[in-house]
């Protein structure tokens, strides 16, 4: 891609009219731009795709046995741990990751803090396509998918935690799709739809947060179901919710940060001049952010532990795996991002970011499937299962890649290309 | 009240044994009168028939191993025994006279009456025939597998998925 | 850049704001009302009498129609089967299935039936967002696979390991578990067919306030040699199965950290805070939103005014 745009400064396409004032046809844009002989000659250099082929090669025949021969053809089918790495990866850590929309649009909108406008629609994009692919996981989990409503309109469980995920993720799907549109609008070259979302941005805004707030917790409240199942260390009744929440504030920041980070490295080309020159101090503001986060998880979790009197737990094999994972998972990026902050340098910032988000996939991990039945026996899920939960993720990083390349994401979009 | 002397009080205890010796005794059934083979065949689904030695068993248990105190015994159990110590045999001494066939879906005392009040948590005929065998087969060392007293029937043979062997 | 924020407009988005919020407050709602049904039934499970014969095992899958076993029931092997390192548990093939625990003081094995407890306040019920099951007022929980959507949340719930999953089906999996016999004998007022097949009376049918009353009674009028308590009378709010024992019932697989208070008082609080947040979060952000904005309000506000003064 960068060897075509050295080629041709108006490439890759950025506004809505070519150079000789004709508008883009939506196939030009829909190709960047580029003729078809172009766009599949940086498709083939593209080491990456090669990759992602080899994973579909393998995990698209899987998914297709999944729903011919049934979820046991894929997963160990335990009744032991009905929830395997679908919802315990795709559900339970996609979600926290995807708090970003949130975070920035109640930072950007709501607190009016301008200086993060140039990555809120990454957030957004961030959020909407976090909470989508958990929906796309569900599809895969779901014994019948296609029941996928019944809880909205057919059969209604009002009184049931996943009743209020289910209400609340839609909802809040809804509320990121209205996000993105202008976006949207903008490529399409429909900026006058853009107003009538514009009108009701701080009241989407706010739903997010009350949205999000529910429905973070309520996936940390799910289980509270499993009192006698899932280890003391990772089950506080009283502050389950409060953990996914705040822990999804820094899930969510590391996130954008490590989307961020990978699309300035790897897509420069398409990074506007406002995200390029305001990406450091905005990945050190988000850093401050999440660290605020960390602390406050930290002491929650320390609480937790004292309100149920663990403290002897600590000292068992568990409890080693407990600290490690506070350790490693926030412990240490929490004082990277510190020193980060303090020295103002992004490196260790993105590193911490990192391994924030590895933190918390972990923490849901052990939640949903490493210390759930821990009185029992430890389930390693079946290798189809791994296998097509990173098939979903890599389809997953192509929608994500696909909607950057082309939307006003990163960079502004001009009406004409003369602005440039 | 007036103070019973030790002596007074061991005669009245000598009298009274004797007394319930006299009494009770002669009342009960004896063991010749009693059937040398009994067919448990009331129930017949999944097992057939049990010939069920009575001979055997009668020549080596007292009778109220197994009849409580209808034959007139006395009871074995101490709790039967506050009330049945000297109740003489029982007109019928049939298992299935006192165990119902049909284990009663209420078990609530249905009155006032000792009977209601105290025999409330009754086994049901199969029940009853099943603890009293199994129990002491298991302590004395008696045949234990179910179809070691009962052969299957066909409809068992189904039920239990027993196909192959005829000895399984 | 900034789109002016007047006191309209604010007020319009904190409306937009708490219209969702009421729209969405029904169905945070309350938690399920379970009623308990004073005349439901119960089984009550003497384990001292059990040995082991797996009729119950047989007369369930011949009611159920579950497939046939490849083993007979009249195989003992089956009690050293293990996976996993345990022994065998409820599946999609079976309802019901007996172990057997040799407890070190006992002498003799002991034998432990596990089906469905059909609880008073069923974690199943309450943690199933499609309405699947319902508490009948007999005392079954039954499922309804025409609703189920196959989340399996139930299976997470259930503080027994109950709820199975029929993972060998792609277009009909539906969750499986032990029905209380309701459609056929328990509506009809009949015991299950386990019930009715144990030969040792180890299950006793009735009403599950007198089986608690014959249950005491039993551990009364045994001289100790029952432990004094009826798993299942307080364990997860109270189950209509109920059980007795000799030997202490850990020493026979029973789970003794199942809470005695329903699975669905540990969601309570968090179900509480629903409304709070949906209702006190709008006024609040748009509180915080006027709070961070106000000085560029200002701001805008002097420089209409010094317009207004000028024109």
């Amino acid at each position: 891609m960068k060897a075509l745009i050295s080629e041709d400064i108006h490439l890759p396409v950025s506004s809505s009219s070519q150079p000789d004032g004709t508008l883009w046809t939506l196939r030009k844009k829909l190709f960047l731009g580029l003729t078809t002989r172009q766009y599949l000659q940086q498709l083939r250099r593209n080491p990456v795709n090669w990759l992602l082929l080899v994973i579909f090669a393998v995990g698209l025949p899987l998914l297709l046995q999944r729903y011919i021969y049934g979820l046991g053809s894929v997963t160990h089918a335990s009744n032991d741990y009905p929830w395997g790495l679908f919802l315990g990866f795709g559900l339970f850590g996609m979600v926290p990751l995807s708090a970003s929309g949130f975070l920035l649009g109640t930072t950007v909108t709501l607190f009016g803090r301008e200086d993060f406008h140039p990555i809120e629609r990454l957030a957004l994009l961030n959020g909407l396509l976090g909470y989508f692919f958990a929906v796309v996981y569900l599809e895969v989990d779901l014994g019948m998918p296609w029941r996928l409503a019944y809880p909205m309109f057919v059969s209604l469980g009002p009184a049931a935690v996943l009743f209020l995920v289910a209400w609340h993720v839609a909802t809040y799907l809804s509320v990121q799709i209205a996000e993105v549109l202008p976006a949207l609008f903008e490529w399409l070259g429909r900026p006058a739809w853009k107003q009538y979302i514009k009108r009701i941005g701080l009241g989407l805004t706010i739903a997010g947060i009350i949205l999000s707030t529910l429905h973070q917790g309520a996936l940390g409240a799910l289980f509270n179901y499993a009192p006698t199942k899932l280890h003391p260390l990772w089950l506080s009744i009283e502050f389950q919710w409060i953990h996914f929440l705040c822990s999804a504030v820094f899930g969510g920041l590391a996130m954008v940060i490590v989307s961020s980070t990978l699309i300035n490295r790897f897509m420069h080309w398409r990074c506007g001049k406002a995200f390029r020159e305001n990406l450091e101090r905005m990945t050190l503001g988000m850093a401050k952010g999440a660290s605020y986060a960390m602390i406050t998880y930290l002491v929650i979790k320390l609480v937790a532990v004292a309100h149920d009197n663990e403290w002897e737990l600590l000292l068992t094999g568990w409890g080693f795996y407990y600290l490690m994972e506070i350790g490693l998972g926030v412990v240490l990026p929490m004082m990277l991002f510190a020193r980060g902050v303090r020295n103002e340098s992004v490196r260790p910032v993105r590193i911490a970011a990192f391994i924030a988000v590895v933190g918390v996939v972990w923490n849901r991990l052990n939640t949903a499937i490493f210390c759930f039945n821990y009185q029992l026996y430890q389930d390693v899920p079946y290798w189809k299962e791994i296998w097509l939960t990173v098939t979903l993720y890599a389809l997953y990083f192509i929608v994500y890649r696909f909607i950057v390349y082309r939307l006003p994401i990163v960079f502004d979009w001009q009406e004409s290309s003369m602005d440039k | 009240m007036r103070k019973l002397s030790p002596t007074a009080m061991l005669c009245g205890s000598i009298l009274m044994v004797i007394l319930c010796s006299f009494t009770g005794r002669p009342l009960a059934m004896e063991k010749d009168e009693a059937p040398a083979s009994v067919t448990i065949d009331y129930l017949q689904e999944l097992y057939t028939a049990v010939d069920f030695d009575h001979q055997m068993h009668a020549d080596n248990y007292a009778c109220n191993t197994c009849h409580h105190h209808t034959t007139g015994d006395g009871p074995a159990n101490d709790t039967c025994a506050k009330c049945h110590g000297d109740s003489g045999p029982a007109g019928d001494v049939s298992c299935s006279s006192c165990h119902d066939r049909q284990q009663a879906a209420s078990a609530s005392p249905a009155g006032h009456r000792h009977s209601d009040v105290y025999h409330i948590d009754k086994p049901a005929l199969k029940g009853a025939l099943h603890l009293q065998c199994h129990g002491c087969h298991q302590v004395e060392d008696g045949p234990t597998g179910c179809q070691d007293c009962h052969a299957f029937t066909p409809k068992g043979r189904k039920i239990f998925g027993v196909h192959n062997n005829v000895n399984d | 850049m900034r789109e002016k924020i007047s006191r309209r407009s604010i007020l319009k988005n904190g409306l937009l704001g708490t219209v969702t919020a009421l729209l969405l407050r029904p169905k945070a709602g309350k938690a399920h009302d379970i009623k308990k049904y004073p005349d439901s039934m119960g089984v009550l499970v003497d384990l001292s009498r059990c040995v082991g014969c797996r009729s119950c095992e047989a007369a369930c899958r011949a009611e159920q129609n579950l497939p046939e076993p490849d083993l007979p029931y009249t195989d003992q092997t089956v009690f050293e089967e293990l996976e996993h390192g345990r022994q065998r548990r409820t599946d999609e093939t079976r309802f019901t299935v007996v172990n057997r625990y040799d407890p070190p003081d006992l002498g003799h094995p002991l034998y432990r039936k596990v089906q469905c407890n059909h609880c008073q306040e069923p974690a199943c019920l309450s943690s199933c967002f499609v309405n699947a099951y319902t508490k009948t007022p007999e005392g079954a929980v039954v499922y309804n696979p025409d609703v189920c959507v196959g989340c399996r949340t139930c299976m997470i719930a259930c503080p027994f390991y109950i709820p199975t999953f029929k993972y060998s089906s792609a277009f009909s999996p539906q969750i499986m578990k032990c029905r209380f016999c309701y459609d056929t004998r328990l509506k009809f007022g009949k015991p299950p067919a386990c019930v009715e097949a144990c030969p040792q009376e180890a299950l006793q049918f009735g009403k599950r306030d007198e089986l608690i009353k014959i249950g005491r009674r039993r551990i009364e009028e045994n001289n100790g040699s029952y432990v004094d308590h009826i798993y299942g009378e307080y364990e997860a709010g109270g189950t209509s199965w109920l059980y007795l024992s000799k030997v202490p019932f850990a020493q026979a697989g029973f789970d003794m950290t199942v809470p005695h208070a329903p699975i669905l008082d540990s969601v309570k609080n968090f179900l509480g805070i629903v409304p709070m947040v949906l209702t006190i979060w709008p006024a609040l952000f748009a509180g915080f939103h006027l709070l961070a904005t106000r000085k560029d309000q200002a701001r805008d506000n002097a420089r209409d005014n010094s317009q207004e003064d000028a024109s």
